[in-house]
């Protein structure tokens, strides 16, 4: 439950690389509206790349949670504070995820000497990633959360001994 | 609208997403044709066994140094192959070639039997068993002792438990104080209840520690990664490097539950090699009896053991003579970057032959 025990395996490398290359399209599709446009409004793009930046935040040892018809009468209480943890840290990371959005519509708005032109994807791609690292190692020394990745590691841990 | 520094043509970047998809496919299937082997790349023999714990001896590669043999000793987290992985890429490789005799205590994988084990019998039983092992195959008093991250501080243990046993100590990339403010794995694993954990886990799962890992720096060590892979689809060699490490990465050991619990509060939360109080196996561990030369090594850009939480390994111990160098470089580059093939076993056999 706490952990996918296929990583590592050549399934798990496969499915990892198909994910993040989607992944990578998926910022070119973002852009590509405003690209064709010519003068993009890069301003309008923070909304769009939340989502994508959520995803990579979400720590990878977060199960898909079970149905709650599926947890047993006794594990009820820990499947509650695993719901609560789930949604604290979903928020944490959210809110990471905005920052990051905004803060790479900020780059890509900069000019100047210290603000080369981007002519090709993977500048693009390199920005993206320096950007959202930013934001999250700023958010991710904080009490908040840390406090709300412990809880969520807690709820895990409580939920697995009550419906192992 | 705003202005920006986006100047990405349209029809250029269609053929470079073309040319990426392309690329992604090409590494996927090469990658599909790679075996990478067993673990590591040196020949080696079993010297002893102890439990799960093996140590291993490596095949000389050069004539005898003349100096101590050189026990290993690596983290019970991810296995110790890392040292040895490839021969262009080892840290054993390079020590064997400036004529060190080379042994590496290798943990083992923890099962569920193993669920009791506690630092006393890591630092103390099975480390102590290796270390004799070695002092009586080769009739010395003392042997050179080389410790790995997490292996560093247990080493450290062992050397201020049973100093008569050490003649030289040599720490790479080893956390000493837990609580320096650049320590991120420190701040989250502060917060850990871990008593719970393992009272409801055993073992605590390997892979778990791997996320956390991954974690520090999520997008670097996965999007960017592997987004890198294009660049390097009709490289095989490359392909094949990448694939050892993805290998290693994600080879990691269960931790022994009573082991891992002890080393979270007593290092992590509360700092006890620097602080005072740290107790392994009934015995107070005290650093200042640690009175070897030292030769501490860490890496410039660690983003899992930070340098300043290396660097107070000076004035901690009893130690006249203690060395810190600095590599230029992350936790992984000490292993396995071009330029520490050359650097590190140089600065260290030359600083245990000054010894």
């Amino acid at each position: 439950m706490l952990t996918d025990q296929s990583r590592g395996s050549a399934a798990f490398l496969q499915r990892t690389l198909a994910d993040y290359a989607q992944g990578y399209a998926g910022l070119v599709a973002a852009l590509w509206g405003p690209m064709q446009s010519g003068k993009p409004d890069v301003s309008g793009l923070r909304e769009m790349l939340v989502e994508p930046y959520r995803r990579l935040f979400t720590p990878p040892f977060l199960p898909v949670p079970p149905a709650a018809a599926n947890v047993g009468a006794g594990a009820g209480p820990a499947f509650l504070r695993w719901q609560g943890a789930a949604r604290r840290f979903a928020g944490v990371t959210s809110a990471i995820a905005v920052d990051a959005s905004r803060r790479f519509a900020a780059a890509l708005g900069q000019t100047g000497p210290d603000a080369p032109p981007i002519t090709t994807l993977a500048e693009l791609h390199a920005l993206w990633i320096d950007c959202g690292e930013a934001a999250y190692a700023e958010a991710a020394h904080g009490d908040d959360f840390a406090a709300a990745q412990a809880e969520l590691l807690a709820a895990l841990v409580e939920l697995r001994a009550a419906a192992p | 609208m705003s202005a920006t520094r986006l100047a990405l043509d349209p029809s250029r970047v269609g053929a470079e997403m073309a040319e990426f998809s392309r690329r992604m496919t090409r590494a996927l299937e090469q990658l599909a044709t790679i075996e990478t082997g067993g673990e590591g790349c040196s020949l080696r023999e079993e010297a002893l066994r102890h439990g799960k714990t093996v140590l291993w001896r490596y095949g000389r590669m050069a004539a005898d140094a003349g100096l101590p043999p050189l026990v290993i000793c690596y983290a019970l987290v991810n296995r110790p192959y890392m040292l040895d992985l490839q021969p262009d890429r080892s840290l054993i490789r390079g020590l064997l070639a400036r004529g060190l005799d080379v042994y590496l205590v290798d943990w083992g994988y923890p099962d569920a039997s193993d669920s009791g084990l506690m630092l006393d019998d890591y630092v103390n039983r099975q480390l102590g068993a290796c270390i004799d092992h070695v002092r009586r195959a080769h009739g010395i008093a003392a042997v050179n002792l080389l410790g790995v991250c997490q292996g560093g501080t247990m080493s450290i243990c062992h050397a201020a438990l049973h100093p008569e046993r050490v003649r030289n100590l040599v720490t790479m990339v080893t956390p000493v104080d837990f609580h320096t403010a650049e320590n991120l794995l420190s701040k989250w694993v502060r917060k850990l209840d871990v008593e719970r954990m393992v009272a409801a886990l055993g073992n605590v799962p390997g892979a778990l520690l791997n996320a956390a890992f991954i974690a520090l720096m999520p997008l670097r060590l996965t999007a960017q990664k592997y987004a890198g892979l294009a660049d390097i689809a009709e490289d095989r060699a490359a392909l094949e490097n990448f694939l050892r490490m993805e290998r290693w990465i994600h080879d990691s050991p269960d931790q022994a539950g009573a082991a891992f619990r002890e080393f979270i509060r007593g290092f992590f939360q509360e700092n006890r090699l620097v602080r005072g109080g740290l107790v392994i196996g009934g015995r107070a561990v005290d650093p200042r009896a640690v009175c070897c030369p030292i030769l501490n090594i860490y890496a410039s850009k660690d983003h899992l053991v930070p340098p300043s939480a290396s660097r107070p390994l000076a004035g901690l111990t009893g130690s006249r003579d203690y060395t810190a160098f600095e590599f230029d470089g992350g936790h992984i580059g000490i292993y396995v970057s071009r330029s520490a093939q050359e650097l590190l076993p140089r600065t260290i056999a030359q600083w245990l032959q000054e010894r």
